[in-house]
């Protein structure tokens, strides 16, 4: 905790008298105020939106990378982060609500499902705790690892404070006083602190014995403060024997030509010097251009027997998150921005971030290599891009399913029976299994003469496909992932797949299904798997989908799946029904 | 006390208009191996400041062994589970990195049975940092090397 405990009531706005009157020199840069602050975000767009609908903040004309903090500015940059603003020497930001405990109840109910807000309780499972002679207090993260403290304090709404972690915080406050200038002033309970205008740094003691590491990378990566002219006060901070780590300069695609100067301040907290107006920079702009572009004009190598070699580790991951149908609101859009594909994915992230870690996946932005895929869709047959409508026999099937769903639902898994497939380490079924998910998209082609053997990570299936002309097998032989034939057509590996058992069905398939798959290479890079579903017990008409692959064996390769081995999951899920079970027996004694 | 931009209202209005078409656009996740909810209790969340004492990497996910020494100075052993061994790897996690002895902070969901075990979802090192960030490997997410 970095409040002290002690101290009367009284008001933020009255300086600290005695405190730091020994620092009555004149500031280096005359008239500094407090700009921004920068966050470390996966995707800017999002992050603002996080922090409009989260925190109340709100758009900035002309930004789609910020958002105006109720008096702080916000600044979003999508880079590579190194972990939370706890432990660097810039620990928190600070925001100030009339009514606390009804807005840390919203932030709660949100919860981190879906939303990313994550809670920090205090050690008696409390979110929010009273600070004598000051006030209610909480802390949340955001879903970059941002640490903000909530306060009630109804003198000063809206953007409290930055929050600096110091070894010293004499020293640390007598540095940015000397520079930039600020009125030393402290909270009622002599947290000390210095104002710039309305805005207050404050500084607390860095607890542990290691010094505050350092901001760069962090989710908090620097504190920006506005001086009139960047340039003279590079220069009178070189007079004074202070070094810039970056020298004036606007910088590239840079939304106005303001100059902008950083330089490191104590603790390891990055300072900016920016000029008024200063508005971050545009993101130069990427392509993304749908993936199954132009694959005749591709001629991928041979193998020694001369077939296409489509051999190597591919991955799914650009394309985790394109939905299956078009979305009815992009009915008219031929694909994203690459903007919008990116904030999709995020969203995506957010929606899940709360049980799986933004390092546990291949799908991350800021540590995924692959730019995701701008493709609205996956169907593109029927062109509306929607499932065609089912049979009558299919809604039988449907609703039959979805009794059963409910059924198994309705009370803990009674055995691993209760459990799907994919969880009992049994298979995704196809085409799920080649369905791109958050983590484990490993694809790993090897072929010999007149074979293709096609293996996923997750879950573990091999595919041993034929491509010789043979018969298939009896009707009666009904398997998990079918029969398959194979053939080329040109540069294109063709299968189809029959006789499934049906007990692993996709979007409602039945063990009629007959499935065409086809593999084509579009570039070197670029695997595009279409896949061609006829099911007409369910479906009114076939339907077909596309998405690609990337070859990416430079940094993937397939770890072994001893499904049964590693499966606690399946234990763990059983072993939390029957605690269900017992609860439920205690509460009817 | 705020500084006032203008036009704000124009732009709020807009904004919210391309969040709500923002959320057509959401997809669905594709979750994990297992259901998280019936493994692991949303209500009860979990804070374990331990050491290292064993690592798992296996399919579908990675499990960490730690040791926690609570207040009355009792040691406990936990199983935290982590992400996919190859999704870690290519994160920068390395032997070296999660080897015994290495202190640990881990926020996370206990599991629904009561047993010592919790999903890990944050695993940083004492000071805040990411686990990766301190290996010896390359220690870095793949997009610095891009």
């Amino acid at each position: 905790m970095t409040w002290p405990m002690r101290g009367a009531p009284g008001t933020l706005a009255a300086p600290a008298v005695g405190l730091l009157a020994i620092l009555a020199v004149p500031a280096l840069l005359q008239g500094a105020t407090l700009h921004h602050v920068q966050i470390i975000a996966a995707s800017p767009t999002e992050a603002a939106r996080w922090y409009q609908r989260h925190l109340d903040c709100e758009a900035i004309e002309g930004r789609r990378d910020a958002a105006d903090c109720r008096g702080l500015e916000l600044a979003f940059v999508a880079q590579p982060t190194r972990g939370s603003t706890q432990g660097t020497g810039l620990n928190h930001i600070a925001f100030s609500y009339a009514q606390l405990e009804s807005k840390m109840g919203e932030l709660e109910r949100v919860g981190v499902r879906g939303s990313g807000v994550r809670l920090q309780r205090f050690e008696d499972g409390s979110t929010l705790r009273s600070l004598p002679g000051l006030f209610l207090h909480g802390f949340v993260f955001d879903p970059w690892g941002t640490r903000i403290e909530l306060v009630e304090d109804p003198r000063r709404l809206g953007f409290h404070h930055v929050h600096l972690s110091a070894t010293s915080p004499e020293t640390t406050l007598d540095w940015y006083r000397r520079i930039l200038g600020g009125e030393p002033a402290a909270l009622p309970s002599a947290e000390r602190g210095l104002r710039f205008g309305d805005r207050w740094l404050l500084a607390s003691r860095h607890a542990g014995s290691a010094a505050p590491a350092p901001t760069r990378s962090r989710a908090i990566a620097h504190l920006a403060f506005e001086v009139p002219d960047v340039d003279a006060a590079a220069e009178r901070l070189h007079e004074a024997g202070i070094e810039l780590e970056v020298g004036p300069s606007i910088p590239a695609n840079a939304r106005s030509d303001a100059k902008r100067a950083i330089m490191v301040g104590p603790d390891g907290v990055t300072v900016a010097l920016v000029e008024r107006g200063f508005a971050g920079v545009e993101r130069p702009v990427l392509t993304g251009e749908p993936a199954w572009r132009a694959p005749e004009a591709y001629r991928p190598p041979k193998t020694p027997w001369g077939e296409p070699d489509l051999q190597g580790i591919w991955t799914g991951n650009a394309a985790h998150g394109i939905p299956l149908e078009r979305p009815e609101a992009l009915a008219d859009i031929e694909a994203l921005t690459p903007e919008q594909a990116e904030a999709r994915r995020e969203r995506g992230t957010l929606g899940s971030i709360w049980g799986y870690e933004r390092e546990w996946r291949d799908t991350s932005l800021g540590f995924d290599k692959m730019t995701p895929s701008t493709q609205v869709a996956m169907i593109f047959d029927p062109p509306d891009g929607r499932l065609p409508p089912l049979t009558e026999e299919g809604k039988r099937l449907a609703r039959e399913a979805r009794i059963e769903r409910q059924r198994i639902a309705s009370r803990p898994a009674a055995g691993p029976e209760d459990l799907s497939p994919y969880v009992r380490c049994i298979t995704r079924g196809l085409p799920g299994m080649m369905m791109p998910g958050i983590y484990n998209n490993g694809l790993q082609i090897v072929q010999g003469s007149g074979f293709v053997a096609i293996q996923k990570e997750m879950i573990h299936e091999t595919r041993i496909v034929p491509t010789t002309p043979r018969e298939r097998v009896g009707p009666d032989l009904r398997t998990w992932l079918g029969d398959p034939l194979g053939r080329w057509e040109h540069d294109t590996l063709v299968v189809e797949t029959e006789r499934f058992n049906g007990r692993s069905p996709f979007r409602g398939s039945s063990d009629r299904m007959r499935l065409t798959e086809r593999f084509t290479r579009a570039g070197p890079d670029k695997l595009v798997y279409e896949f061609t579903v006829d099911d007409p017990a369910v479906w009114m008409r076939p339907w077909s989908a596309r998405f690609a692959f990337d070859l990416d064996g430079e940094q993937y390769e397939l770890v072994e799946y001893a499904c049964h081995e590693g499966n606690y999951g399946m234990f763990n899920i059983l072993s939390g029904a029957r605690a269900r079970d017992r609860e439920a027996a205690e509460a009817a004694k | 006390m705020s500084h006032r931009i203008p036009g704000r209202s124009t732009v709020a209005a807009l904004a919210k208009r391309a969040a709500c078409l923002a959320a057509l656009l959401v997809a669905p996740e594709l979750g994990g191996h297992h259901a998280f909810s019936s493994e692991f209790d949303a209500e009860k969340p979990v804070r374990l400041r331990g050491r290292i004492t064993k690592m798992e990497w296996i399919n579908p996910h990675a499990w960490m062994h730690i040791e926690v020494t609570a207040a009355d100075g009792k040691t406990e052993s936990w199983m935290i589970e982590a992400g996919p061994p190859g999704a870690l790897v290519r994160r920068g996690w390395r032997k070296d990195s999660v080897k015994p002895g290495v202190e640990v902070l881990v926020e996370g969901y206990r599991a629904i049975d009561g047993s010592n075990k919790a999903n890990g979802r944050d695993v940083t090192l004492p000071d805040g940092t990411r686990l990766f960030a301190g290996s010896s490997g390359t220690g870095a997410p793949y997009d610095e090397r891009r």
